[in-house]
Parts: structure tokens; sequence; C-alpha cells
């Protein structure tokens, strides 16, 4: 009776232990896509939008709602990654442009 | 704060980040870049895009011209064209009784303070007589446009750039043209002037010059006639960059930019291409 007890509090304490990690990452991840959304939204602003990104962002939703948050917490990643390096782009282009115009 | 002076403040900030050469100058430049590249190519031949270039490309070209695709594509937009509005009016009212009227198109309306590019002045006019806009990219729309471009052959480009504000309009195509864009980094010039005339996989790259004589065309893999604008957009995505929405302001700038440096050529529409 002893042992079966602590076989019991062993199992709630893991049970709870996973429960806390799930509640966790889905937090992380509200936080990594909501992120990647906004850098996507500002891509769009400057007109500077890729695919790639939306791409990413379709992915990390759909890891999320098949419950493999590890994918969906790296899809949004990339999603944040891929829109930053996008913004980037526009702002370098902004300047380079004019010297592709012929003279 | 005047805040009536906003659109003017608007359109002053967004000249002062552009490059200011005139279009005019923009055009002679650009007609003297494709001199140097093909020497033995008159530039009015270029109305044929990439088949002014390669030769074993015009000849299976001009096979296709034989019966071309396009041709249900002018019958069904005549038919289209001819059909009275529920009011009893009808393109005419709009256009008048020649419906070759694309060799103005781009225009840029002062009053709007927007580029009208021909298949906006379609939908502008099933509008104003109480029918539903059509789809911008492929269908009746297009089949219209070629219509009304097949009315056109013959024809040269006039396209006006006369106040600030359209010149700002062209200028936004201009820049949308030569920035890179997308995850490979690329422009619409690297292909169409850095590279014109190499091999991009299967295809080769055309001229600039001479890019907006031909729409609508019929293209193999669309299977049907389609608009410039749905050109834009597959070139967006091929290299990674999310397409705008068709007949966006920009899309309209980037035609209006592109026809003014085909100013003066032959229309030749609608098009074939593989």
């Amino acid at each position: 009776m002893k042992y079966l007890l602590i076989i019991c509090l062993i199992v709630f304490g893991q049970l709870a232990i996973a429960a806390e990690n799930t509640a966790a990452e889905a937090t992380d991840f509200a936080v990594l896509i909501a992120q990647a959304e906004e850098k996507f939204a500002e891509s769009k602003t400057v007109g500077h939008a890729w695919t790639v990104t939306a791409d990413r962002l379709g992915d990390a939703r759909k890891a999320s709602a098949a419950g493999d948050m590890k994918l969906a917490k790296a899809n949004a990643k990339e999603a944040i990654k891929l829109a930053e390096l996008s913004i980037q782009q526009a702002q370098v282009e902004t300047k380079l442009w004019q010297q592709r115009v012929p003279k | 704060m005047n805040w009536k002076k906003l659109p003017a403040l608007f359109l002053a900030l967004m000249l002062s980040g552009q490059a200011q050469s005139d279009p005019e100058t923009d055009y002679l430049a650009l007609q003297k870049l494709y001199q140097q590249k093909f020497p033995d190519i008159e530039l009015a031949e270029f109305k044929d895009g990439v088949y002014a270039i390669d030769a074993k490309m015009r000849e299976q070209w001009l096979e296709m011209e034989d019966f071309p695709a396009y041709e249900i594509a002018i019958d069904e937009g005549e038919e289209l064209y001819n059909t009275p509005f529920a009011n009893g009016k009808s393109y005419a009212t709009c256009f008048g009784d020649d419906p070759g009227v694309k060799s103005g198109y781009p225009r840029f309306d002062e009053d709007l303070g927007k580029v009208v590019t021909l298949e906006v002045a379609i939908n502008q006019c099933r509008l104003d007589n109480g029918e539903q806009a059509l789809p911008w990219l492929i269908g009746d729309l297009a089949r219209i446009s070629s219509y009304m471009a097949f009315a056109s052959r013959g024809k040269h480009f006039d396209i006006k750039i006369e106040t600030p504000a359209a010149r700002a309009a062209y200028n936004v195509g201009k820049q949308f043209y030569y920035s890179r864009r997308g995850q490979l980094n690329f422009n619409c010039s690297g292909c169409h002037q850095l590279n014109v005339g190499q091999m991009l996989r299967a295809e080769r790259t055309s001229p600039t010059v001479g890019q907006a004589t031909h729409w609508p065309v019929y293209r193999g893999k669309w299977e049907d006639v389609g608009t410039i604008h749905k050109r834009f957009q597959e070139c967006n995505s091929q290299v990674r960059s999310l397409p705008l929405e068709p007949q966006s302001d920009v899309y309209r700038s980037l035609e209006y930019f592109l026809t003014f440096m085909s100013n003066g050529m032959e229309l030749n529409g609608p098009g074939s291409r593989r």
C-alpha cells in the first residue's frame, strides 16, 4: 500500500510537470507567432514581403494545431528571421535601386 | 497643421527619395542600352519581345501565330464587348465607336490621382452602368481586353506623363522595376536589362522595351489569355516575393512605367507565349 502511494505520487508529479511544460510551450508559441505575424505585416507595409515567410507562418500554425509545439516554434522562429531579412532588403533597396537605372 | 496640404507633402516626400531623372531621359537611356547590346536589331522589332532576339524561338512562335490560341478569346471578347448592359448602354458608351483605344493606356487620371489601366477602365465602365466588376487576371475581362488590343493593332503607344503627380506614379513603377525583391533577391531589370537575352532555365529573357506591346497574352501554362498583372504576380512569385493585388496602385504604376518604355512602339496584342 505504501509503495502504491509513492508510485501514484510520482506519476501525478510527472503529469503535473508535463502539463506545465505544455502550457509553457503554448505560451512561448503564442509569443513567437505574434512576433512573426507582426514582422510579416511590417514586411508587407514596406512592400517586400516574401512568400516563404507566409509559408513558414502557415507551417507553424499547422504544427501547433497538430500539437507539435517544438516544430511550431521552430517554424515561427524561421518566419521571424525571414521577415526581418525581407525588411532589411527593403531598407537596402531604398538606396540601391537608383544605381541600376541605365544612364 | 494644414491637412489640405497633406497630399502635396506626401508627394514631395515620395519624390525626395527617388531618382529625379525625367521619363524621357530614362526612355532614351534604355533605348541606347538595347542598341548597344543588340546593334543588329531595330528597336521597333522589340515589339515581338524575345522573338526579336532568338531566331529559333521566333520560328516556333511564328508557327504558333498561324493558328493562334488567343483567336477564340478575341471572338468571345468581341461578343462580350457588343452585348448591351442591362441599362441598354454598352462599352461603346464609354470608349466610343472605335474599341481600339489601347494605345492611350495606361493613363494618369488627375482627378482620381491614380493610374488607370485599360482593364480598370473596362471595369469602371461596367460599374458606371450598373454591372458587376469582372475578375482582373483571366476570364471575360481578359477577353474583352484581348478584343480591344486586337482592334488597336497597328497603332503606336502614346503614353503621356505630363504632371508632377503622373511623374510620381511613374517613379513608383520605376522604383519597383529596379528594386531587388523576394528571397531570391531578383529585380526585373536584372533579367530584362542586365542579363537580357540570356537563358533563365528554359526561357530566354526579353527586353524591357516592347514588353507592354502584346498584352493580354495566351500562355500555354495558363491555358487561357491573361492580363499583364497576372504576369507581374507570376514573376514576383517566381523570386519568392509575395505578389501584390492585381490593379493595386503599385502594379498600375509598374504598368505605367513599363508601357512608357514602349512608347511609340506598334501594338501587336493579344500575343501568345509558351
